[in-house]
């Protein structure tokens, strides 16, 4: 066990947590205006942001929220380059408020392989 | 020729990330990392530094990872250089592609940054393995 590691990691760990709130805000507020406009770049401006929540939030203990972004990232991939129907646009919503959710959540070391 | 695993050229934009992957490869594993925040930057790195292994993310500023080893591949001075790649993006037609396309291994993100050293000393002892035989 590296104390020293573990000690400077944990700086890292609570930016995190402090900036969470507002990329969770963030993603809300993209997909306001996207569920209301439909707007290609705005859509991949969500799904890098998505992609980027996948590979970070596990690293700082937030796994579940990691894999549900993952989840929503890859499942938009499926229709890119066309505006989402009213079918995608739900299950959008509902894994977005998963998100907020996990968000939410506290976390949690023990979890890694 | 091999030899030990010294220096690492770790690129990365996420600023934290980066850190982090920095702190941990030197903490844990007492080895030489030199950041690099976007892919524009790895060939002017590279003219300074010169690296045992490259790990690098695939979805960065400026090339992508994908771009940037291209060109290394391409390169006589650097071409010989293994990349790790580290991302989230690990489907498995996913790190079949980064295979092929000339990376010797891929890291999935998120990773345990405790346990990220040991990983990166595994990839390099089982490519050093491959070079001898």
């Amino acid at each position: 066990m590296n104390r020293d590691l573990e000690n400077a990691l944990r700086v890292f760990y609570a930016a995190f947590a402090k900036a969470l709130p507002e990329k969770i805000n963030e993603l809300e507020k993209l997909w306001q205006e996207l569920s209301t406009t439909w707007n290609e770049a705005k859509a991949i401006e969500l799904r890098n942001r998505l992609h980027n929540l996948h590979g970070s939030a596990g690293i700082y203990g937030y796994y579940q929220l990691g894999q549900a972004a993952g989840d929503l990232f890859y499942y938009m991939k499926e229709f890119s380059g066309r505006p989402a129907e009213t079918k995608e646009k739900q299950k959008i919503t509902s894994s977005l408020q998963e998100i907020i959710v996990l968000a939410k959540a506290n976390p949690v070391f023990n979890s890694r392989e | 020729m091999t030899h030990s695993l010294q220096k690492i050229l770790v690129v990365e934009d996420e600023p934290d990330i980066g850190s982090i992957v920095k702190i941990a490869l030197e903490s844990s594993a007492n080895l030489q990392v030199e950041l690099c925040t976007s892919g524009d930057k790895v060939f002017e790195t590279l003219k300074q530094y010169t690296p045992d292994l490259i790990l690098m993310n695939v979805m960065i500023k400026g090339m992508d990872g994908l771009e940037v080893i291209k060109l290394l591949k391409q390169s006589p001075k650097f071409a010989q250089i293994p990349i790790v790649f580290l991302t989230a993006r690990t489907q498995p037609n996913e790190i079949k592609y980064y295979l092929d396309n000339g990376a010797i291994d891929v890291i999935a993100k998120p990773f345990d940054p405790l346990n990220l050293a040991t990983h990166v000393k595994a990839i390099w002892e089982k490519w050093t393995n491959e070079q001898r035989s």
